[in-house]
């Protein structure tokens, strides 16, 4: 409001013969109080855009297993020490079993479970692989001459499966493009493609058990083979298996971390020394053992 | 508003003795500006608008597919002096073919022996479209093993070669060597060619270079067809100008398209001219609409880049066998995935334009040195000017044509140079080269589109070929192996190669239908508006994705997680240059590449067109 100053001189008032007026204008001027506009193309789209969740990519991607210098890495093979047993024979199959794959063979499998942290109060469980029971190549008989040289006589027919106690707890996946006859379930890994960028690297922890059709039975596995069984509370600590993931400018890849003893020190340092897990050229060994506590 | 509030109180109330006297008040007039609180604000998400909205801002693609391939071996190497000249045409002429006799008794003199030629006419074996023998020797268990000729399949195949061909020691030790048949890279058209012979030279301008005339009878009248070596997109009516020409210049209407028997619609036209003019070396035609004339050149395509680099590298993809899929000849189809996110933000055209196409670029490598270099040309129909080498027609070779394209040299001794090699757009083709030649097109101001006129093809051969063999053919039975009396035959070189189309399109984008004019003054004129010179700016809105104009089925493909999924099946051909010994680059002499078979065009009628 904008107000006119008026001076009004007594003189003027008494000499005036009649009653002496003035003027009062009242004037507004408008200003802009209204904000609605900017309410809205501001405060509101913005608060949109903040209240709608990011996109999240679920898209997955193929991490390459890697071996020793970098290289590819041909075939895992899991092998399996259950107390000691360390064939079919041992854990209950019977000859026929294997030489005529029946469904207590084919069907037994290893689970393995992979988490994000070895704490298993945290942890959450990122994937699982598992891979069947199946016949390698090493496990048929050879021809008669060397069926004759390695049994004293001929036992069957080239090609057949050898006896189950020949035949060895080992699981094996191979590279699908390398060995296309093999069984390639297990060798990749897959995780969320934003989950790394360049340069970084995460862990998985994989922890397995054998599923046993002939018997039933889920054994437990752990990455050692204690002499003594043990204690309870240190069990947890040789449970899994750590593989490194890792992402780079050609690609994404994984590593299976050989030295990994779930952290635990020895004289106080972390020891990294060798654990269940050598190569072998381009070959990988991961020996997986019964869990022993009490 | 602040209002004070004042009570007077007369003086009357006060006191019986006093009086109401006058009294003034001042009064102000003031006021005090507060913002008053807004409504409630309701905003509702449409979660339809919100998906255009993310899906138009988004730039970034993911682009997979498979590649279904149909190749055969048909050239295969003439020697291999590394490999016993295992799977080559010299090959059968080993005694391990020669001697039929069951159990062999390693000499050639039996009645039912093969000399070289029967040996080839009876060990050779096309399987598939795939060449190769089965074991020669039956008394091996595997005898019905097949074996191809050199190269083998898996020497195209898009999955990597674990067993390549001589491999080095270094290899032979890696149990995990892959060598890569193919590259595979994402391009997008960034430059032009626009001096390149087939459409310019400095006389005459821009204009598609003439490469023969022929006498057209259009009903009963006779004129003159003109035949050009890519796609003229031309049909009856328009004005096609014609330059560089004795006797034919000038603007012409086009009564007709094709031959007179129908044939080559794409490549011919006919005007109204008496045949009496001569072309030459530099006569050339150029589409006129509404004055306007059109323009012609060459793409050039660059390697596009990615969220986390400036341009796509050759680790960025990958290739497997698709489970359990195979085409009618039984080769295997390839899924590739590429990795990386392509990301075209920022990246124009050749015309400055925001990418409205991709291409997946196909490029071939050397297979551990079993290929020679790649060249590039187009692929054009047959003229019989091209087979004409007097020196007339020497011109056509600077022409890109890519079946009259080999690397051969002209030899002192041995088989003389089928003919001087055309002139490939690009010697060399590599993965790790920044720009390729995509396509030649024709582009006008009148109608704003780039019309393909002929996409760009890549050739090869194998280095084997290429190199002067000799054989010493057994030619008569003989009792001896050890003392074979021989003839000495020429096996090579052969200069007949493969070639395959290099550029596969992806479409992301969709150009409007109309087209937008304005002025300088005009508002959100885009940046690739093309100024006519008069004062007129002329462009086509690019349409946003899912955009539907009349009649025009809207570009529409996945969007999720933030990216644009492409995904196409492409049918990859691999194709002889000169199958049918038309080119000249066939090898006819003894012993001769297999010759194709045409399809006949029993099921394929062509007429001349209707003019009325």
């Amino acid at each position: 409001m904008f107000v006119n100053r008026y001076q009004i001189n007594l003189s003027s008032i008494s000499s005036a013969a009649t009653a002496t007026t003035i003027n009062i204008p009242i004037s507004l001027e408008s200003q802009e109080i209204g904000q609605s506009e900017l309410i809205d193309k501001v405060f509101v789209d913005v608060q949109v855009e903040n209240a709608i969740n990011p996109i999240s990519d679920y898209d997955k991607v193929r991490y390459l297993p890697l071996g020793i210098n970098n290289k590819t890495i041909v075939s895992i093979t899991y092998s399996l020490n259950l107390t000691g047993s360390t064939n079919y024979k041992a854990i209950g199959f019977a000859d026929d079993d294997i030489k005529y794959e029946k469904s207590c063979f084919k069907e037994s499998f290893i689970y393995m479970a992979f988490f994000d942290s070895p704490n298993p109060m945290t942890q959450r469980l990122i994937s699982y692989h598992t891979i069947y029971s199946k016949l390698n190549d090493n496990d048929l008989l050879g021809i008669e001459s060397q069926q004759t040289a390695t049994y004293g006589s001929v036992i069957g027919i080239p090609g057949q499966p050898v006896p189950a106690n020949e035949v060895n707890l080992d699981f094996i996946v191979k590279n699908p493009i390398l060995k296309p006859l093999g069984f390639s379930e297990g060798y990749y890994l897959y995780d969320y493609r934003d989950e790394l960028k360049i340069g970084e690297s995460k862990y998985l922890y994989m922890r397995a058990s054998f599923k046993n059709a002939k018997t039933g039975k889920s054994t437990n596995l752990m990455v050692s083979n204690p002499p003594t069984p043990l204690q309870i509370d240190k069990v947890v600590h040789e449970l899994y298996t750590r593989y490194i993931l890792t992402r780079d400018t050609t690609g994404y890849y994984y590593k299976i971390d050989e030295t990994y003893h779930g952290n635990l020190t020895t004289s106080g340092s972390i020891d990294t020394s060798p654990n269940n897990v050598s190569h072998l050229g381009n070959d990988v060994g991961i020996i997986l053992y019964q869990i022993q506590a009490e | 508003m602040d209002i004070e509030r004042l009570k007077q109180r007369l003086n009357a109330f006060t006191s019986k003795k006093d009086v109401n006297d006058d009294t003034y008040l001042k009064i102000n007039i003031s006021t005090k500006e507060r913002l008053l609180p807004p409504d409630e604000k309701n905003k509702t998400v449409n979660a339809g608008e919100r998906f255009e909205i993310e899906r138009n801002r988004s730039k970034y693609y993911r682009i997979i597919g498979s590649i279904n391939p149909t190749v055969s071996n048909a050239l295969f190497n003439l020697a291999d002096s590394a490999k016993a000249n295992k799977y080559t045409w010299s090959t059968f002429n080993d005694i391990l073919f020669l001697d039929t006799s069951y159990p062999k008794d390693n000499d050639v003199a039996d009645k039912t022996d093969y000399t070289y030629q029967l040996s080839l006419k009876n060990n050779l074996v096309e399987m598939d479209g795939w060449f190769g023998h089965f074991n020669p020797d039956k008394t091996r268990s595997g005898f019905c093993d097949f074996f191809d000729m050199e190269p083998k399949r898996e020497r195209f195949s898009f999955i990597p070669d674990m067993a390549p061909y001589h491999p080095t020691p270094a290899q032979i030790a890696d149990s995990t060597t892959q060598v890569k048949n193919w590259e595979l890279t994402i391009t997008y058209p960034a430059s032009a060619d626009t001096q390149h012979y087939m459409v310019y030279s400095p006389t005459t301008g821009n204009g598609l270079l003439i490469v023969d005339k022929v006498v057209s009878n259009v009903a009963t009248r006779p004129m003159t067809g003109f035949g050009v070596a890519c796609k003229h997109n031309l049909k009856i009516g328009d004005i096609v100008k014609i330059t560089g020409s004795t006797g034919f210049d000038g603007k012409h209407v086009v009564i007709r398209t094709g031959l007179d028997n129908g044939d080559m619609k794409d490549n011919y036209f006919v005007l109204d001219l008496p045949n009496t003019g001569v072309i030459d070396n530099d006569t050339r035609m150029v589409k006129v609409v509404n004055d306007i004339e059109s323009q012609y050149y060459f793409r050039k395509f660059k390697k596009i880049k990615t969220k986390h680099s400036p341009v796509i590298e050759t680790d960025d993809y990958e290739t497997y066998g698709l489970g359990f899929s195979e085409n009618i000849y039984y080769d295997k189809i390839t899924q590739f995935v590429f990795n990386e996110d392509i990301d075209v933000s920022d990246l124009t055209d050749n015309l400055g334009r925001p990418l409205s196409e991709i291409f997946l670029s196909i490029i071939k490598t050397d297979s551990n040195n079993l290929f020679t270099n790649i060249s590039s040309g187009l692929e054009t129909p047959f003229f019989d000017n091209f087979n004409n080498y007097g020196g007339n027609f020497n011109y056509l070779r600077d022409l890109p044509v890519i079946n009259k394209i080999h690397n051969g040299v002209q030899l002192t001794t041995g088989t003389p140079l089928p003919f001087v090699s055309y002139k490939p757009l690009e010697l060399n083709v590599l993965v790790s080269n920044n720009l390729f030649y995509g396509d030649l097109v024709e582009f006008s101001n009148n109608d704003l589109i780039e019309v393909v006129l002929a996409d760009v093809h890549h050739r090869f051969n194998t280095a084997s070929r290429e190199t002067p063999t000799t054989l010493n053919e057994v030619s008569r039975l003989q009792p001896s192996a050890t003392t074979l009396i021989t003839e000495t035959i020429t096996l090579g070189p052969r200069q007949e190669g493969y070639y395959y189309k290099a550029h596969h399109k992806f479409k992301i984008r969709d150009f409007s239908t109309y087209i937008e004019t304005g002025d300088a003054a005009t508002g959100d004129m885009p940046t690739y508006a093309i100024d006519l010179g008069d004062g007129r700016f002329v462009w086509r809105d690019l349409l946003d994705l899912g955009f539907s104009e009349i009649n025009v089925k809207p570009l529409d493909y996945p969007f999720l997680n933030g990216t644009h999924y492409l995904y196409d099946n492409l049918c990859f051909f691999i194709k002889r240059q000169d199958p049918f010994n038309m080119w000249d680059l066939f090898h006819a002499n003894f012993p001769a590449d297999p010759i194709g078979e045409k399809i006949t065009n029993k099921f394929t009628i062509n007429s001349a067109e209707d003019v009325c």
